[in-house]
């Protein structure tokens, strides 16, 4: 059923990773993502494996709930080893039938690639995703971009936006079950059918969803008005974000983590790509 | 005759998970061909679940759902069929509006059920007809309706399919006086002309007593009491006990009793209680 997609996957916990600032979280996944792509050589890849492994670890999130996270991206994992291992070219070719090349390099690149992704959704679910709740998470969204209102940049309003969004998502998908469930008694068919026969089948279920979400955001936006809600100017909060001894950790570690990738690069260039 | 049977049926949430919640346990029922049955109980005591498992939406963990003697999930690939059998309708069903015009929208059930294009505008006909929707009001388009006539339309649009059995969620929450007492009319004089069996949900004691023989109580997802008006009214300590109550006519009933007034007990609506009642005072017209 719908309601088993997770989303806004908090999970929760006392960790480094959890009651670190999630601003410092948001910038340490920046400088996470960024520092995966100049990874290049085997001792490299092992190093943030590694690394990766021990944020795992001090998370305290359940490796087999981690693991969840990469499933839906098996896929594309996959698909991107496989491109990689046609369309690389290099200098040591293992096989060739037709116009098929397939050489070593193109292998190692594609295992690197697939690795690499493994590495950012797993690190990013811990670091981030995980460990912050989503509420948490725009909060620091907001923080960090707050610079831009100086330039007229609504970033308040933003995250605002997102925040509605968010709190939502769980909302409409209890509303779409329900829907599903009164055009079922209906006898609607969601299965049966050719592609066009299916999405045909869908409009009992969007148009009410829509009506009912349209409804929704007017209600929301009378119910804000009548609590005085006038936009982020003078708005303070309830909960106001300080860094701590668990971001000058992260801080370490971040350190830890740059150093050891730019040792690796220099130092162990084996097998690089 | 018995048309609708559960046996022993059982339910759980989220089986196997910890957040496992066990909804319906251990579920023996007996539901009579064309009778009117009211099902009461608490905001999750299990009725919204028992409901779904009527049509075939939610499968029983455990025990057999048998409408007219035969299990519903026998051919799991059928079960679409039992659903134009039993027609359910849902808290708030007004949101399920979606077609162009309330006629189309209505038409969507039997429509479903590949019926030929007369016998749909018959049905749609009569299950506006019974819903208490005038024809005017078919041709418009079902989000410019009101809210009472909304909720209408969509009970229209289950009764279009003429489901030997009609089952209703709450089918007048929200709406006034004179709403509730045309939803209820109208599913009255439906059960009485096509022979349907009806069975409903309601919070409303009063609506309860006026228009179901059998009143059904449930209560942390199983029967708490069962039996007709009289059987389940007559306890009214024990339907206190998990937080329900009698119809507030048979409380002043029972203070007139106590003050000493020769009043029969089981006086469950205003107008039984005015026909007793007239008498004693002297009254002319009952």
């Amino acid at each position: 059923m719908m309601k088993d997609v997770t989303l806004g996957q908090y999970f929760g916990g006392n960790s480094v990773l959890h009651r670190a600032d999630p601003r410092a979280k948001l910038l340490f996944s920046l400088l996470y993502i960024v520092m995966l792509f100049f990874v290049k050589s085997a001792a490299g890849f092992a190093f943030v494996t590694l690394f990766t492994v021990f944020l795992v670890l001090i998370s305290g999130v359940p490796v087999k709930i981690v693991l969840r996270s990469v499933r839906p991206l098996a896929l594309i994992i996959a698909l991107t080893a496989f491109l990689n291992i046609f369309w690389t070219t290099g200098d040591t070719l293992l096989f060739e039938w037709g116009f098929i090349h397939i050489y070593l390099e193109g292998i190692i690149f594609a295992l690197f690639m697939a690795l690499r992704i493994l590495l950012l959704v797993v690190g990013m679910s811990v670091a981030l995703t995980y460990t912050t709740t989503p509420l948490a998470l725009t909060d620091a969204i907001e923080e960090l971009l707050s610079p831009l209102k100086k330039v007229h940049v609504p970033v308040h309003d933003f995250a605002m936006m997102m925040t509605i969004a968010m709190r939502f998502i769980p909302t409409l998908i209890e509303e779409t079950d329900k829907i599903m469930d009164a055009q079922k008694a209906r006898g609607a068919d969601f299965e049966s059918g050719g592609l066009v026969e299916k999405a045909k089948a869908l409009i009992p279920i969007l148009i009410p969803l829509f009506v009912s979400a349209f409804k929704r955001a007017d209600d929301l936006a009378v119910a804000m008005e009548c609590r005085c809600y006038r936009g982020g100017e003078g708005r303070t909060k309830l909960k106001e974000l300080h860094y701590g001894k668990c971001d000058l950790l992260l801080l370490a570690i971040s350190t830890v983590f740059v150093a050891g990738i730019i040792l690796c690069n220099v130092f162990l260039p084996y097998i690089s790509i | 005759m018995t048309i609708l049977e559960l046996s022993d049926v059982c339910y759980t949430y989220d089986k196997g998970t910890p957040e496992a919640n066990e909804a319906l346990s251990h579920i023996d029922l007996k539901i009579e061909k064309g009778s009117m049955t009211g099902l009461i109980g608490h905001t999750g005591c299990g009725k919204s679940t028992l409901l779904r498992m009527l049509n075939g939406l939610l499968r029983p963990d455990s025990g057999k759902i048998l409408l007219d003697g035969k299990d519903i999930w026998e051919n799991p690939k059928e079960i679409s069929k039992v659903r134009f059998r039993v027609g359910l309708v849902m808290q708030y069903p007004e949101y399920q509006l979606f077609d162009e015009t309330v006629r189309a929208d209505i038409a969507y059930g039997p429509k479903n059920m590949k019926l030929d294009e007369q016998e749909i505008a018959r049905r749609v006909e009569a299950a506006a007809s019974f819903a208490g929707l005038t024809p005017d009001l078919l041709d418009k388009s079902p989000f410019e309706l009101s809210g009472g006539q909304k909720r209408r339309a969509a009970i229209a649009g289950v009764m279009a399919m003429q489901p030997e059995i009609l089952v209703l969620d709450e089918p007048a929450a929200g709406l006034d006086p004179k709403g509730r007492e045309d939803i209820f009319a109208g599913l009255e004089r439906y059960r009485r002309e096509s022979g349907a069996t009806v069975i409903v949900v309601s919070h409303s004691m009063e609506d309860m007593a006026r228009y179901c023989e059998r009143l059904i109580v449930m209560n942390d997802g199983a029967i708490y009491m069962e039996g007709t008006q009289a059987q389940v009214f007559g306890e009214p300590e024990k339907l206190m006990q998990i937080g329900l109550g009698v119809p507030e006519v048979t409380r002043l009933v029972a203070k007139l009793r106590e003050g000493g007034m020769p009043l029969s007990p089981d006086i469950y609506t205003v107008e039984a209680a005015k026909a007793a009642l007239l008498p004693l005072l002297g009254g002319e017209r009952a």
